[in-house]
């Protein structure tokens, strides 16, 4: 009795003191379930289409989380993917594609700064702000590119090593697509992981989300905390927007559209509160990888009376129950 | 947990090392095909340039036919025609066709003109079966190939040709027969004086079931002369006999000695084919109507289109391209051509090549076509995408009064008030590039000249069918997109009429990472679909993709797309991709301009309200011109 009492208060305690411990055990539930039930789902292919499938979304809910844990959302990353893939693309196909690199990811930065300073300086909420700022820096873009796709059939090196295949893993499992990019996430994950939960500024990210007012009484620079959060998020999205360049050798200026809200998906899936102050970029990768493992598994089914159209509407219903999932384990703990 | 995370960072730095080690494949020297913009100072109007660009290079085309104009009047127009697009356009033209109607002298004259290797050939299909070896024996040898006046279009005669200007015969018929019932006639006949005419068969069938559909009683009659002794016995046999239809001039000879002799109360007459003859009977109200099918259009546009393929790659979009049936009453017949007339036109469109390099291969279509045709052209545009200014430049190209107008519908309602004032003045009007057709947008133009989702996605999923597809999936990247929806349509439409089972596969074209994952999982799913068609890059990237993670060999699926991009031109050089469908946007521009003029010069109606000009198809034969002329041409 003490023994089985033992090992429930500890997995009692796992859950209550880990952020990632229910959105883990959901992953880990889906796979298994997918793996008995749905053929085929368990091979090599499927499970890095899903990771692939994963790590562009996965890099921007990074960002996303960052803000949603300071209190803040940002619906313009999709445009700035945009702004981030023709700013690379164009400069790698003119021949600058380390300029392109670093003019993706300062530009991304700087356009994600001026949300953060528009919401700082009005009050507006950021839903608000950045909603306009999606339109707007979509809309330039458009303007800028008259509307025109980029696309290249050069094959530069930089392209392989951001997002190329990882062969000397593929060798190893029949079928399987890993790619560079799955690296890179992993590498931006641990690092911003780290940064939150083992830097001031990251103890401010959750002071401010938890309670901006007090955090400003403990002398947290809550404008500040806000639009370095911004501007992390914007950078995110460009390398985002990197990737996909790299991968697929085309943007538009409609990619990206609807990443904003998948990110948040993400996020809240992984255990990130809507309202702030609690989360996690491990959760977020997490959330990531239920919902495209999701996806997959509807495809996979095959069922008749779905098609594969309406996936979506699983994986909404997947979203609103996790979210009720976290809530409760949250509220019981 | 932190010596776990340090771990894992530097695990992390040494597998981007090893990637970065690894052979990268050579970088390719491929230019990518981008469309270049052109920004020009407007005001809202273009002028035209002295002299358009175009292939330098004289073509010679041979054409063959089974009758000439020397002794069968019927062809004259249509030699005419093809003198005509000749002589404006540049080429070096020869007609070939047997002293009287003989196939087997036909036949052997196809070999003589395939023999001697010309750029383009052109020739009736009056019988497909016999025919059909040596049309292939040119096709084969790379010699693009056109039918005109007689034959039911590739599908149908089952050999490749690029397409068959004239008319649905069958449909010609129905057509006729339907009118005549609207008239009131009850037992109908089919005069066919031309034995062995896969043409005039058709036109008796569809002319006779339209009439059994609707309970009323027709039948073929076979005549050998023209003395109408013939049609004479047959209504004397037949009293109730009250509408009559005649599939050629020499049918209509008969029938009018017929009438001039025996003077029967109550018959209405239609005839196919008009002269001289016809026009003064359909004047004298005789016969109700002529059916034209426009034998000048067919021979201009036989050297149009041969010319339009050597010089971009550039095919005809559907299997029949129809000159007719144009039914023409008292008021339309005989008006009198006018070939030097000279012409001016003004088109007006919602955007401009200076800002949208879309536009810019439309324009070079319009210019060449305005240049080789020596017509006065001026485009207008908005400076910025505005529908009202659009809407006033109509008005004000109508107010300047030119003999022709060409204009975009991009909002049937706004545009419909200036559009009518235009109509109502009596100045010709075609539209491209964007409207639904007269009928759908409410507004009486001429014609559209464009491309249907539907059809494109129809036509392609017919061709995936006749490459050997089984089973099909279309992968619809903006579900609830009207025209991509159209387009899946079309091509599940196209394979189920085939028995063979398709689908639509949903994703979302803006994530291309997971668009990539859908399609392998469906793949992981569905291992036996073999045809993909995706409706533009934001599906066929993500699918190259697939195919290269997958490891899946060219010839072991088959791909199509639409949209030509510089990775689908690779594709197709690779033989990941069977073929690209697109609008073909010069010839929207350039079949603009040809249409107005021809009605304004020789009184030639457009016969459909929809003139397509997709799906255009590129793959391995046209590609290396496409490639060229991305952006400019195409």
């Amino acid at each position: 009795m003490r023994a089985s009492g033992s090992w429930k208060t500890k997995f009692r305690h796992i859950f209550s003191e880990s952020t990632v411990a229910g959105p883990l055990a959901v992953l880990f539930g889906i796979f298994v379930l997918l793996s008995i039930f749905v053929p085929k789902f368990f091979s090599f292919r499927s499970i890095t289409g899903i990771i692939n499938a994963s790590t562009l979304t996965g890099a921007i809910a990074i960002g996303m989380t960052m803000l949603m844990i300071s209190g803040e959302f940002d619906l313009s990353v999709g445009a700035l993917m945009a702004v981030g893939g023709y700013l690379f693309g164009g400069l790698a196909m003119a021949g600058q594609p380390l300029l392109g690199l670093l003019l993706a990811l300062v530009v991304t930065a700087l356009l994600g700064v001026i949300n953060g300073v528009i919401l700082v300086s009005t009050g507006i909420p950021s839903f608000i702000v950045t909603l306009g700022t999606k339109y707007l820096y979509r809309g330039l873009l458009w303007v800028i590119t008259a509307g025109t796709m980029l696309q290249t059939v050069d094959r530069l090196p930089i392209y392989n090593i951001l997002n190329g295949r990882l062969e000397f893993l593929n060798q190893f499992f029949k079928q399987a697509n890993f790619r560079n990019s799955l690296i890179w996430l992993m590498v931006l994950v641990i690092l911003f992981q780290i940064i939150l939960s083992r830097t001031r500024f990251g103890n401010h990210v959750f002071a401010v989300g938890g309670n901006a007012g007090a955090a400003l009484g403990q002398g947290v620079n809550v404008r500040k905390v806000k639009i370095l959060c911004f501007a992390i998020s914007g950078l995110m999205a460009g390398i985002s927007g990197i990737l996909l360049f790299s991968q697929y050798y085309t943007v538009r200026v409609a990619s990206g559209d609807g990443m904003d809200l998948y990110a948040i998906a993400a996020a809240v899936v992984g255990g990130t509160l809507i309202t702030g102050g609690a989360g996690s970029i491990w959760g977020a990768l997490i959330g990531a990888l239920i919902i495209s493992m999701l996806r997959s598994g509807v495809v996979l089914m095959n069922i008749s009376f779905i098609p594969a159209d309406n996936f979506e509407a699983i994986v909404g219903v997947t979203i609103i129950l996790a979210a009720i999932f976290n809530n409760y384990l949250r509220n019981r703990n | 947990m932190k010596k776990l995370n340090i771990v894992l960072v530097l695990l992390a730095l040494v597998c981007v090392l090893l990637s970065a080690c690894q052979a990268t494949p050579a970088a390719s020297t491929e230019p990518a095909a981008e469309a270049n913009a052109e920004q020009s100072a407007e005001n809202g109007a273009e002028p035209i340039p002295a002299a358009a660009e175009g292939s330098n290079q004289t073509f010679k085309f041979v054409f063959v036919q089974h009758s000439l104009c020397t002794w069968d009047p019927s062809m004259c127009a249509l030699e005419d025609g093809i003198k005509t697009a000749a002589k404006q356009m540049g080429v070096e033209i020869e007609i070939l066709g047997p002293e009287k109607y003989d196939i087997d002298q036909t036949a052997a004259l196809i070999d003589q003109a395939a023999a001697a290797k010309p750029d383009g050939l052109g020739l009736t299909v009056t019988d497909p079966a016999k025919f059909k070896n040596s049309i292939k024996k040119a096709i084969d040898a790379g010699i693009p190939v056109i039918a005109y006046a007689a034959g039911s279009g590739p599908l149908v005669d089952d050999i490749a040709y690029l397409t068959y200007l004239g008319m649905d015969e069958s449909q010609a018929g129905a057509q006729a027969a339907a009118k005549l019932i609207e008239a009131g006639a009850k037992k109908g006949v089919c005069v066919n004086d031309q034995v062995g005419s896969t043409a005039a068969i058709a036109r008796c069938a569809g002319f006779v079931k339209t009439f059994t559909d609707k309970n009323f009683k027709a039948e073929a009659l076979e005549v050998k002369s023209q003395d109408g002794k013939e049609i004479a016995d047959y209504f004397a046999a037949n009293a109730d006999a009250d509408a009559v239809v005649t599939v050629g001039l020499s049918s209509a000879k008969a029938f009018y000695a017929f009438v001039d002799s025996a003077k029967p109360a109550g018959v209405k007459h239609i005839a196919f084919d008009v002269d001289s003859d016809v026009e003064s009977r359909v004047k004298d109200g005789v016969t109700l109507f002529a059916i034209d099918q426009q034998p000048f259009m067919q021979g201009y546009n036989a050297v149009m289109y041969l010319l339009l393929d050597k010089n971009y790659g550039i095919k005809p979009a559907l299997p029949i391209t129809a000159t007719g049936p144009v039914f023409l009453d008292a008021k339309s017949v005989g008006v009198a051509a006018q070939p030097d007339k000279p012409v001016t036109l003004i088109m007006v469109q919602h955007a401009m090549c200076a800002y949208d390099p879309y536009w810019c291969v439309v324009q070079k279509g319009m210019e060449e076509a305005a240049q080789q045709m020596g017509v006065k052209l001026t485009i207008l545009g908005p400076d910025k995408f505005d529908l009202e200014k659009t809407a006033a430049l109509i008005d004000q190209a109508g107010a300047a009064k030119p003999d022709g107008i060409g204009l975009v519908v991009t909002d049937n309602v706004l545009f419909k008030t200036p559009i009518m004032k235009v109509i109502d003045a009596g100045i010709p009007v075609a539209t491209y590039d964007t409207g639904l057709g007269p009928e759908q947008d409410g507004i009486p133009y001429m014609t559209f000249w464009g491309s249907e989702d539907y059809v494109q996605g129809y036509y392609g999923g017919l061709r995936m069918v006749s490459e050997g597809v089984s089973r099909g999936v279309c992968i619809n990247h903006q579900v609830g997109h009207s025209g991509l929806d159209a387009r899946c349509k079309g091509f599940t439409d196209a394979l189920t009429e085939k028995g063979i089972p398709a689908e639509v596969l949903g994703v979302k074209g803006e994530d291309a990472a997971q668009v990539q994952t859908t399609i392998s999982d469906y793949y992981t799913a569905n291992s036996d679909v073999d045809g993909y068609l995706t409706l533009g890059p934001s599906g066929s990237e993500p699918f190259y993709a697939f195919v290269e993670a997958t490891g899946l060999e060219p010839g072991s699926f088959i791909h199509a797309s639409f949209d030509i991009s510089a990775s689908g031109v690779k594709a197709i050089k690779e033989g990941n991709t069977s073929f690209v469908m697109d609008a073909q946007p010069y010839l929207i521009g350039y079949g603009t301009v040809e249409s107005l003029v021809l009605k304004i010069r020789y009184n030639i109606t457009p016969a459909t309200g929809i003139s397509a000009t997709g799906p255009g198809f590129v793959d391995k034969s046209n590609v290396e011109i496409v490639e060229k002329l991305a952006g400019t041409y195409r």
